[in-house]
């Protein structure tokens, strides 16, 4: 055991004084430089390690267990539910999708919004460079990595606990989810703005919350509207989802119709879905490109 | 009038940028600091309107002590010290204007400012601080589009919309070319003489102070070395400023 011990710690040493000798450059008159060690590398073989670890755990284990030929066996089954949905596609239930869908795009423009109101003052609070030598930053950024923990389908589950089900609990998850999300992007870019112009503006007697309205808002405005526009498009996607435990909105429908089997009712919810999505990333892609 | 009482300023890390300095400074003058970098130059500037604390002394301006200063007070007493920097400090991103404007916000009804809503007499001060500078026509282009000379000029136009009664300038055309950094320091010279704003300036380039300013202070490692009329200065004066002889560096115009 010792000399196993003694052994390793001679490779390791043997490894350090190896690796210093080639970050050392001699020059032409025999100066010598070495760079400083980078921990680059020995973070990125620990992930290697690590992705080795669980791709043996979770995927091999899998392959291990059932085989290869009963995952190919079982691939083409997913593709029966796509032909279902093709083949028996109900034209007539779009008349029934109208109104869910429409109370999905209420969910998400309000959802959307609020949250995104409620996440500007709380991403100033959170921002160390506007706040200064303050305790304030830390403890929001700690809350808000509480908030951040549960996804919208946890929200909309623990809401529909309390009050019961509806558009309401859908709004209240939309609003929780964008807020969690918007702050940390929204003071992750206020940490990086050039200072210069804040600073210019508290020195001339402006507290810090004038300044921020004047020095620091138009650095930020574009971004922030690309922020919200972006959480709307996640917002009408989560909205399928958000419908599971009947938070309102063409989920619902969605969940009913898969439950019941009839993959061409559920096919006619989801070319819908997908239609409005497409219109609005184009629209905010449009957006945010004309504000950048 | 500002008065330096003994004041001394250690930063955290330990350098010790000021010691034991006193001086004083009337209304109206156009003193300008020169010094070597590192020196204490822009420690002095900045102690003025509390950017930083001092570690030791008082400084008094128009009998306000200084670094008693916190809070509301001293927005109040920073609303009538200007303050221009090397590196601009505009507010890019914005039109001229609005970074003229932004000296305003201070002065106006907080609900206004949060929607950046001004009033006609704010706008008509911010137009006639540009026009004093001579970049009126710029007001409704971007900040970031203006050259460096010009971006100065602007800073210099924000600092006067907030009505001072002394201008702080710390470095104020280090990073510009010989031929803007003279029209910048002319127009120090103006405003000090037909405004009667005092002006205190920070230089590294000699022949720029002994040609604008009327008084020089010459620092050396945190001390005073020289206080004095422009016209006293000999280069026996200059060699004990910078500790050495002037280099081509110290001078902008290389032929004087």
């Amino acid at each position: 055991m010792k000399t196993l011990c003694s052994k390793i710690s001679n490779f390791i040493k043997d490894l350090i004084k190896r690796n210093q000798r080639y970050r050392t450059s001699e020059l032409s008159d025999g100066t010598n430089i070495t760079r400083p060690f980078s921990y680059a590398i020995v973070i990125f073989s620990l992930v290697l390690i690590v992705f080795i670890y669980f791709w043996n755990m979770i995927i091999t284990d899998f392959f291990n267990r059932f085989g290869f030929s009963f995952f190919v066996s079982r691939v083409p089954n997913f593709f029966t539910i796509i032909q279902k949905m093709v083949v028996q596609v109900n034209w007539s239930y779009f008349s029934n999708v109208v109104s869910p869908l429409v109370d999905t795009i209420q969910i998400s423009i309000i959802g959307t919004l609020v949250g995104s109101l409620l996440a500007l003052p709380v991403a100033i609070l959170a921002s160390q460079n506007i706040m200064g030598k303050s305790y304030i930053p830390g403890i929001t950024k700690f809350f808000l990595s509480i908030i951040r923990t549960f996804p919208t389908l946890v929200y909309a589950l623990i809401f529909s606990f309390i009050f019961g089900y509806g558009t309401f609990i859908g709004v209240l998850a939309t609003v929780i989810f964008t807020f969690s999300i918007v702050t940390k992007m929204l003071y992750e870019i206020i940490e990086a703005i050039d200072m210069g112009a804040f600073i210019a503006i508290e020195a001339t007697g402006a507290t810090k919350l004038q300044a921020f309205r004047a020095a620091v808002m138009p650095q930020i405005i574009g971004r922030y509207y690309s922020i919200i526009l972006y959480n709307f498009e996640i917002n009408l996607r989560a909205s399928a989802i958000l419908g599971f435990v009947n938070a309102g909105g063409i989920g619902i429908i969605m969940n009913d119709q898969m439950a019941l089997q009839k993959y061409g009712n559920v096919a006619v919810i989801v070319l819908a879905l997908l239609i409005v999505v497409i219109i609005v990333q184009n629209l905010s892609q449009y957006l945010r490109r004309r504000l950048s | 009038m500002i008065e330096f009482q003994n004041v001394s300023k250690t930063y955290p890390n330990g350098v010790e940028a000021l010691k034991n300095i006193s001086l004083t400074i009337e209304p109206g003058e156009f003193v300008a600091i020169i010094g070597l970098s590192g020196a204490g130059k822009s420690t002095l500037i900045k102690l003025v309107n509390k950017m930083i604390d001092v570690t030791e002394g008082n400084i008094k301006v128009n009998d306000l002590n200084i670094p008693d200063l916190k809070g509301k007070e001293l927005r109040q007493y920073r609303r009538k010290v200007g303050m221009v920097f090397q590196s601009f400090n505009l507010i890019n991103r914005t039109s001229v204007i609005n970074n003229v404007l932004a000296a305003r916000v201070p002065d106006m009804n907080p609900f206004l400012s949060l929607f950046g809503i001004f009033t006609k007499s704010d706008k008509m001060m911010a137009l006639e601080s540009l026009h004093k500078v001579g970049i009126l026509e710029k007001a409704y282009i971007r900040a970031d589009q203006l050259s460096g000379g010009q971006q100065q000029r602007v800073a210099l136009a924000r600092t006067l919309a907030q009505n001072p009664t002394l201008i702080l300038a710390d470095e104020p055309v280090a990073s510009l070319d010989p031929i803007t950094a003279n029209q910048i320091m002319s127009d120090f010279e103006r405003i000090n003489q037909t405004e009667k704003i005092t002006i205190l300036v920070n230089m590294h380039h000699v022949d720029l102070a002994l040609k604008y300013a009327s008084r020089v202070i010459g620092i050396n490692k945190g001390e005073i070395v020289y206080d004095g009329g422009t016209d006293d200065v000999t280069e026996d004066i200059l060699k004990t400023i910078y500790g050495r002889e002037l280099t081509d560096e110290d001078i902008m115009f290389k032929d004087k």
